[in-house]
């Protein structure tokens, strides 16, 4: 097996071992990142490792099983990133590992993923009125009418007062604002 | 000397083809100083081959022989709508080749999409040679965002032909990204507007100081300058009517004639409030007396012509911001990229939809070959100081029983990145499994892009039920769909037969490279 120089031998290895062992891991794991980690933290940590294990940095490696190996690993990434980064599908995913079927739900599974969406409909603009308001909202944001979207989502919630993607779009612009 | 790599932006009217020099990306022009080439290549009664800019002045003079806007019909079925729009548009003449993909009929011979842009991509590298006075054999090219994995194949597929070794597809917004991001330290959120000759495509992406990562993507893969052109064409076209009662569209020859002068018109309208178009003798009537076209076309008229293919690219960002949970206010700033976005109504639409000056610095024609010349020279240096995250732009489906598909990765889903289903046998002693994958944002099967019929065989031959198959869904760096499949009892890896495809086989392409090594094309 053609070894690559540019590389220490003992960062191949290791890279080769964690490649194989990716199964056995959670997101969390794979990202390294604390259950309780921040949204910011881990599209940070996202980013560091993917300049770590980038398939373009090994583009002209001759060590063939350093490549799939990265392969491996930067795929796993993008797939715990796209869960972790969710706050829906994030919640469901740490009921999952958190729970005696740990094993089987390492990775997120279509099951979860159809609950995830479920829920999501549910809190998403279930009136006709609530869903022409929020698209009213984004429109006067758009238009740099603060104030005008801010009545449109105040309205929103009163047809849909339990609608927490409506209440953070609410939060979110009294920042703006705020801030000016 | 190092190693050179090419970055092709390989454009539906306009190719552009760039290298890195000296540490700066610097776009290669040909012999007589052009900086973009003409997608358009022209097969002359003497068996010569003309490309590029020499080309297109053959599209009224040989319009049978001469192949422009073929970047259309890469990775199409025949049967599609696409295919039937583009027949209807094109004076060349399309028929249909093995297993229901397009061909293009020229005289007695057929050509694959994927051989004439084969043949535009020979063409720029012979321009990087010539320049650099070394052989030049790998290179980048750019894809629309929005081309589907056919569309990715066959761009491929031409790379080979041409004798290149493609080291990766890019994304052209993306490319546009790098060219913009290069060493410049952005910490931004920017949306990159790409309005080329035959697509629109629109990107939002988090640039940090070395990571481009894009957050979504949207397109349409049918809307361009090209759409702009037609426009003009049909206006002149219904004012002769009007004027002289001679209905223009019936002659090919003059319709071409009204495509340049419309093509003309609009560029002049990027600069002047109104523009003369003049074009002699356009018709000759049965006494044998010729007539000339005069009209003028201000920018308010040209503006009220397109208005709607304007809004519609509007549509296609609301629906990128929505994916990334973005709003238009959102964005740092905006980039500019592609030709027709020289035009004012563009600037001035851009301008009022995201709130900000949208930024023009580098030459919009240029931007993205520039950005594929930066990938292309990290690629070959693994001491790479830039990294592109990129997305996949639509959703990929499993088609299921009905006619129904189901999503198995989501669009805007970060790539490379795989995933696996489960299938048991439904007989006893079954000996395939069939799987059909498709690409679109649609419940209905059809109504998504196929990629492809896949059969597994090879597996253990038992009792309904007892064997399962697991079939794993992977998209790479270059976007492109691979299937795969093992019996998840005794891990061995089952056989995968690709049934119903709109591309090349292997072989195909083979023999295309082998039939293209004769071919030369005409020095002026």
């Amino acid at each position: 097996m053609p070894v690559d120089p540019n590389i220490h031998p003992h960062w191949a290895q290791e890279t080769k071992e964690l490649a194989a062992r990716l199964d056995e891991l959670d997101y969390f794991e794979v990202l390294g990142v604390a259950q309780v980690a921040p949204i910011v933290e881990i599209k940070e940590q996202y980013h560091s490792l993917q300049r770590a294990y980038h398939p373009d940095t090994f583009y002209q490696s001759p060590d063939t099983d350093l490549k799939d190996a990265v392969f491996r690993i930067a795929k796993r990434l993008s797939e715990a990133y796209v869960v972790l980064r969710d706050p829906a599908r994030r919640a469901r995913y740490l009921k999952d590992v958190s729970g005696d079927e740990r094993k089987q739900k390492l990775r997120f599974t279509e099951e979860s993923e159809s609950k995830v969406r479920k829920d999501q409909e549910a809190t998403q603009g279930q009136t006709s009125q609530g869903r022409n308001l929020v698209a009213k909202a984004l429109k006067a944001i758009d238009d740099g009418d603060l104030r005008s979207a801010e009545r449109d989502l105040k309205t929103a919630l009163l047809f849909e007062p339990k609608n927490t993607s409506i209440q953070s779009r609410l939060e979110l612009l009294r920042e703006q604002m705020k801030s000016g | 000397m190092s190693e050179i790599a090419m970055g092709i932006d390989l454009g539906t009217s306009y190719t552009c083809v760039a290298i890195i020099e000296d540490g700066v990306p610097t776009v290669i022009p040909n012999e007589w100083g052009e900086r973009t080439h003409a997608s358009v290549v022209s097969f002359m009664d003497d068996g010569r081959v003309l490309v590029g800019n020499d080309a297109k002045k053959q599209i009224i003079t040989n319009p049978d022989h001469t192949v422009y806007s073929s970047k259309r019909l890469m990775g199409r079925f025949f049967f599609s709508e696409e295919v039937r729009r583009a027949q209807e548009m094109v004076p060349y003449t399309l028929v249909e080749g093995p297993n229901n993909s397009v061909r293009i009929q020229i005289r007695n011979q057929t050509y694959s999409p994927p051989e004439i842009a084969a043949i535009i991509l020979k063409e720029m590298r012979q321009i990087v040679e010539t320049h650099t006075g070394t052989e030049v054999r790998k290179a980048v090219i750019t894809v629309p965002a929005y081309f589907n994995d056919n569309q990715r194949q066959a761009t491929k597929d031409a790379g080979k032909i041409a004798g290149l070794e493609v080291l990766r597809i890019i994304n052209e917004p993306t490319a546009a990204a790098l060219t913009y991001g290069f060493g410049q330290g952005y910490h931004q959120r920017v949306a990159l507007y790409d309005l080329g000759g035959g697509t629109f495509d629109i990107s939002v992406l988090d640039i940090g100081d070395d990571v481009f990562e894009v957050l979504s993507t949207a397109g349409d893969t049918y809307l361009g300058g090209d759409d702009f052109d037609d426009r003009i064409m049909h206006w002149l076209a219904d004012s002769f009517q009007a004027k002289q009662g001679v209905n223009l569209r019936k002659n090919k020859y003059a319709l071409q004639k009204l495509k340049e002068a419309a093509e003309k018109a609009k560029i002049g309208l990027s600069e002047h409030e109104v523009v003369q178009i003049h074009i002699p003798l356009i018709h000759t009537d049965e006494s044998g007396y010729s007539l000339d076209f005069s009209t003028t076309l201000s920018r308010t008229d040209f503006n009220r012509m397109v208005m709607d293919l304007v809004q519609r690219t509007f549509k296609v960002c609301d629906e990128a911001l929505s994916s990334s949970q973005l709003t238009a206010a959102n964005m740092d700033c905006v980039i500019l990229v592609g030709g027709p976005t020289r035009l004012p109504i563009i600037k001035s639409s851009v301008r009022h939809y995201f709130q900000k000056q949208p930024l023009t610095d580098v030459d919009p024609d240029e931007v993205v070959g520039m950005g594929a010349a930066i990938q292309a020279h990290a690629l070959l240096d693994s001491q790479q100081s830039t990294f592109l995250l990129d997305v996949t732009p639509l959703t990929l489906r499993l088609g299921t029983v009905g006619g129904y598909s189901e999503k198995v990765i989501d669009k805007n889903t970060p790539i490379p990145i795989d995933r696996t289903r489960c299938f048991t046998t439904a007989a006893d002693n079954q000996e395939k499994v069939k799987i059909r994958i498709y690409q679109g944002e649609s419940n209905r099967a059809d109504e998504n892009a196929l990629l492809g019929e896949f059969e597994f065989s090879g597996f253990r031959v038992a009792s309904r039920g007892e064997v399962t198959i697991e079939v794993t869904f992977e998209i790479d760096t270059d976007g492109i769909v691979n299937v795969s499949a093992r019996d998840v009892e005794t891990g061995a890896r089952a056989s995968t037969h690709l049934n119903l495809s709109s591309g090349l086989s292997e072989q195909e392409v083979a023999a295309a490279h082998a039939r293209h090594q004769d071919l030369q094309i005409a020095q002026r």
